[in-house]
């Protein structure tokens, strides 16, 4: 005993003075270091607490002793064990969080608390299974410290598996050595072997079960990381609250009122419980099911106090709790995932933002650049038209029929530069967007005749397939007829180096199966094609073949038609250069 | 420059327009037509090159982006040709690499739309007079050959000796024949050529090789 006291002070020499991880076993054991990127957010007492090792093992070996009396219970005989023993939790807790050196601690609490609270007889025999004991939960501790994130992260699935786990094999190895010790001792019948057995593993795996999470969140710190879980489902204070007066209320009801037989009525303990499991999580449940624990045996040793109904009810309390515990963590798991989820979200939509700013970036150059010079052009023979007028005007014998031929391309050409300022100024118009009424025959009119000369003067065939019976489209017939323009320029360009014959085709159907009903209008070219290193990035922004990248682009054609409700897209399975542009039917 | 001193001899003289924008071309030809150039408009570099034979001396205007071939190609397709016409080239947005390019490929000048006139006409008569002096030296190149075309074989080898700068003693040595029929062949010769002094042959000898030939054989032979 005075050896066994000493030991602490032993270890308190091993103990730095200010934690650091010491060999593998010592990461958990400084509550401070960081593990998994998140620091151990134990509140600053219990911190301190766990600098002093002799204050921590001295306050250990009291709340044990204090707990094993608290919980003396329905002893059965003849081993004494009583059907709830969550002092094995403080054991389990204190080895998981410090560390291996406490053992010694361990066995001088199990030792005081042998003597003390159940006057075992001193001797070497009771030394013995002291010694047993400390180590089975010494071993628990480890297991838990060693295979479990309890004392640091966020828990999962595993995790509860392997402590529940853990448990049963404590307390099966101890139910093993004491009912063969005992039956070795001769004061055991063999009969009554596996009852006894299983009143060991009762007892231990509940206590285990019970007060270990719990005590592992709180301790270690690890339940903010839990608690951060369900925030915003309600304040945990406020609901324990009413859970407690729920669960009094209950057991009122159950075992004072009783108005049926108490036991076949105790399953509706797992109403309050399943409520809290699933708003709070799993540190909601590790704290509730300590009270439900306490509020049980409270009742039955009031109102039903005989050994076997209590060990009756502690097998209802293990399955209440451990159904308690895999629900609160699924909903803690849950509330994780839907989390991550939020915030992977809440990610891709600032880098969608931030592409889609790059784009309007890259589109604004593109498009001042094709507006510097659509405008150039007829500006360019403006004054080349200019300058020939005053040299005809000038001469004597001014042929005035040239000269007015000259003035009237003056005219037609500032009316070209003024529709081409009118089609910019449209296309820049922010906000509301026309939304009319217009055939793809006249959007495809409009925009061929932009293209008419070149088409002409390059031989190229352009074949349509429009049905009359086709609805009308319900757009923006500027943007939608710029988008067109687009890519029937694209398909001009590309067949610029083809050799005849040249061919455009384009069609256009009901998009099948679309929702509002959609036309897709298509444009095929026999050129060369797309080449497929080019078919990845073709509608990003800057991406073209043609040295002098001008017009509008495919992104920003696309980003056109996806605004006006529909899309453009490359169908890369046709044979041939093909681009589908659907837009909305004209029809709900 | 100074337009008025060294204006070229405006009629006679070819401006082929190439330009894809009907009206900038129509302008142009036009604009041109009126200061008396002769013109020809072709919307393509592959129509330019179909038909341009028409007449020297001449010059091109061309648009940097056409469809197909584009105006720097034209360019230097025409370079990589022996009618390398003097090029001029137009563009509506001005970018500082094509024009870059274009110089380094022998463009006269690069204009950007819409077009100065008073740079369009520089540009276009310093086009026709390098094209004018290209149709020059090659015809007095022709004259001089068919001249040396009257030379026999060894007037032709003593022309080639004594443009090389060998004393009549050492051609002489060289043939095996006397310094004075040397002298007969080299008065024979510079008759032929209409040579009146002896720099007169280095001059024509210049012609015909080029300034920095040093294998005088291959005009001779």
């Amino acid at each position: 005993m005075s050896r066994a006291s000493a030991t602490p002070d032993e270890q308190a020499r091993g103990w730095p003075a200010s934690p650091v991880a010491t060999g593998a076993a010592g990461a958990a054991a400084a509550p401070r270091t960081i593990t998994d990127g998140k620091p151990l957010d134990v509140p600053h007492l219990l911190q301190r607490l766990f600098d002093r090792p002799v204050l921590l093992a001295t306050l250990f070996c009291v709340a044990y002793v204090a707990v094993d009396a608290a919980t003396d219970i329905f002893p059965a005989t003849p081993t004494g064990w009583t059907p709830w023993n969550p002092q094995a939790a403080l054991a389990l807790t204190l080895i998981a969080i410090a560390g291996l050196r406490f053992v010694p601690v361990v066995i001088v609490a199990v030792l005081i608390g042998d003597l003390t609270v159940r006057n075992v007889p001193t001797g070497i025999g009771s030394l013995l299974s002291a010694l047993a004991i400390a180590v089975a939960y010494s071993a628990a501790g480890y297991a838990v410290r060693r295979f479990t994130r309890w004392t640091r992260a966020e828990v999962t699935l595993r995790d509860l598996s392997t402590l529940a786990l853990i448990a049963f094999a404590t307390s099966l190895g101890l139910a093993l050595l004491l009912a063969v010790s005992h039956a070795l001792a001769g004061n055991l019948p063999l009969r009554l072997l596996h009852v006894v057995s299983l009143q060991v593993v009762i007892g231990e795996a509940l206590g285990l079960i019970v007060a270990a999470p719990a005590l592992l969140l709180l301790l270690s710190g690890a339940w903010r990381n839990e608690a951060a879980n369900t925030v915003g489902r309600g304040r945990l204070g406020r609901d324990l609250v009413l859970f407690a007066i729920a669960l009094a209320a209950l057991l009122l009801v159950i075992f004072w009122l009783r108005p049926f037989d108490q036991f076949r009525m105790s399953y509706l303990l797992f109403v309050p419980m399943i409520v809290i499991a699933a708003r709070h999580g799993l540190f909601g449940t590790a704290v509730a099911v300590p009270l439900v624990q306490a509020g049980l045996i409270a009742a039955v040793s009031i109102f039903a106090p005989h050994v076997a109904t209590a060990f009756e009810y502690q097998m209802l309390m293990l399955a209440l709790a451990l159904t308690a515990m895999y629900l609160g963590l699924l909903s803690s798991e849950r509330e994780r995932a839907a989390k991550r989820l939020a915030s992977r979200e809440r990610e891709l939509r600032e880098q969608r933002n931030a592409l889609s700013d790059a784009q309007r970036t890259a589109a604004t150059a593109e498009l001042s650049a094709a507006l510097a010079h659509d405008l150039n052009q007829p500006l360019s023979a403006i004054g080349t038209y200019a300058q020939a007028a005053r040299l005809l005007a000038a001469r004597a014998d001014a042929d005035r029929s040239t000269l007015l031929r000259t003035l009237e391309q003056i005219a037609s050409e500032s009316a070209r530069a003024g529709q081409y300022v009118r089609r910019m100024r449209d296309f820049f118009r922010t906000g509301a967007m026309h939304s009319e009424k217009v055939t793809v025959f006249d959007l495809l009119e409009r925009a061929y005749a932009h293209l008419r000369d070149r088409v002409e003067r390059t031989d190229i065939i352009v074949e349509t397939e429009i049905s009359p019976e086709l609805p009308a489209l319900r757009t923006d017939s500027v943007q939608a007829g710029a988008v067109l323009d687009n890519l029937l320029g694209n398909a001009c360009d590309a067949l610029a180096k083809t050799e005849v014959p040249r061919r455009i085709r384009v069609s256009a159907e009901r998009l099948a199966g679309a929702s509002p009903p959609m036309i897709r209008i298509t444009v095929q070219d026999n050129g060369s094609g797309v080449a497929p290193e080019l078919r990845a990035q073709l509608f990003k922004p800057l991406a073209t073949s043609k040295p002098q990248g001008m017009g509008l682009g495919l992104a920003l054609s696309r980003s056109i038609a996806e605004r006006l409700g529909g899309g453009l897209s490359f169908d890369a399975a046709s044979s041939v250069a093909t681009f589908h542009l659907d837009l909305p039917a004209d029809e709900y | 420059m100074n337009t008025d001193q060294n204006e070229v001899n405006v009629s006679g003289s070819w401006v082929y327009v190439v330009e894809d924008d009907a009206s900038v071309r129509d302008a142009l030809s036009l604009l041109l037509q009126l200061r008396g150039f002769s013109t020809a408009a072709f919307d393509s570099a592959e129509a330019f090159l179909h038909g341009h034979a028409l007449g020297r001396p001449a010059c091109v205007l061309a648009d940097v982006r056409l469809p197909g071939m584009s105006g720097l190609e034209l360019q230097r397709h025409l370079a990589s040709r022996h009618a390398a016409l003097p090029f001029v080239v137009m563009t509506a947005h001005g970018d500082v690499a094509t024009a870059r390019t274009a110089l380094r490929d022998g463009a006269v000048d690069f204009l950007e739309k819409p077009i100065d006139e008073q740079d369009l006409f520089e540009a276009i008569n310093v086009a026709l007079r390098s094209d004018q002096e290209q149709v020059e030296r090659a015809r007095s190149r022709e004259t001089v050959l068919g001249r040396m075309q009257r030379l026999t074989e060894r007037e032709r080898e003593v022309f080639e000796r004594v443009t090389n700068g060998y004393h009549n003693r050492e051609i002489a040595e060289e043939f095996g024949i006397s310094q004075r029929t040397v002298e007969v062949h080299r008065a024979r010769l510079m008759e032929k050529l209409q040579a009146r002094r002896v720099a007169d042959l280095f001059r024509l000898r210049f012609e015909l090789d080029g300034p920095a030939t040093t294998t005088p054989a291959r005009a001779l032979s």
